[in-house]
């Protein structure tokens, strides 16, 4: 599945950083997005020799330009959301969990490629940021507010809160590249408070629906581990 | 789990690379506009439609 994300959003930066150059953004955003459409490409390639390494199939690129926000959205609107649901909110949340697995990982070759996908990622999740302090001064983010739960949510896809299937909690499956599901749900839920929703803050993004999401999660997480 | 690092290289280490730019000898308003009449506003529609369905895309997308 890593592998389709991978081409998915390969497609989704390209687009981006067409969007940020038609919308006037510094030349710094619109490079670093197209710089992150090539790691995408590179990342998914390395996901492929693992299956591959792995006996396993490797899937089907994706090849649809999907996006996540509603599509009559206007036309800044709609972009930033874009951009914010990929690289504030999926991109900074991939970048924890990549700090997890690093940390666990013994595989040498495992280590080499989640150190390349963390650099890379660091750039990802950053062109967010940096999007949202050039974007505060010119357009009203003030639409952002009540779309952040559904990005939140759709970032984790239908699946991260529910009942873990057998093997899913495994604590060995850190040092093969894979952060069991259990622990995922809390790094995913801290670093939403202490990473995402400060962020957004420090860029003067309004974050009570986020806040009242988030604890309807901690407490559905409370529940799924009693 | 360094969180905090986190917040300090991502979010504050972002706004830095616009901060950087606006530096960088441009007003800071727009270091790369858009080809021709810097004064006309951005086109109808600045992101294609794509696959997406009409409510948007449902991920997951994270790790």
């Amino acid at each position: 599945m890593r592998h389709s994300v991978e081409t998915g959003a390969s497609l989704r930066f390209a687009a981006l950083s067409q969007g940020m150059r038609a919308a006037g953004a510094p030349a710094t955003l619109v490079d670093l997005a197209a710089r992150a459409s090539a790691d995408e490409i590179r990342h998914a390639a390395h996901c492929a020799d693992i299956l591959r390494a792995r006996q396993a199939e490797v899937p089907a690129a994706e090849t649809r330009l999907l996006f996540f926000g509603p599509r009559d959205l206007p036309p800044e609107q709609r972009l930033t959301y874009e951009v914010v649901a990929q690289s504030c909110i999926s991109e900074t949340e991939s970048m924890a969990t990549l700090v997890t697995l690093l940390d666990a990982a013994e595989d040498a070759h495992l280590r080499i490629v989640l150190q390349e996908l963390a650099r890379d990622e660091v750039q990802h999740a950053r062109l967010g940021w940096a999007y949202l302090s050039w974007a505060k001064n010119r357009f009203d983010l003030s639409f952002l507010s009540d779309f952040l739960p559904t990005m939140a949510s759709a970032a984790t896809g239908a699946d991260l809160f529910r009942p873990s299937p057998p093997g899913a909690d495994d604590a060995g499956l850190l040092r093969s590249g894979v952060v069991p599901k259990r622990q995922r749900r809390r790094i995913y839920l801290e670093t939403l408070h202490s990473v995402v929703i400060p962020g957004f803050e420090e860029y003067g993004v309004e974050t009570a629906p986020l806040r009242a999401w988030a604890e309807s999660q901690q407490k559905l997480l409370a529940s799924l581990e009693m | 789990m360094k969180l905090k690092r986190l917040f300090q290289v991502l979010v504050l280490g972002g706004g830095a690379l616009v901060a950087a730019t606006a530096c960088g000898g441009s007003d800071g308003t727009s270091a790369n506009p858009p080809p021709g009449n810097t004064n006309v506003p951005p086109p109808h529609s600045l992101l294609p439609d794509g696959g997406t369905p009409p409510t948007g895309y449902q991920g997951p997308t994270i790790w």
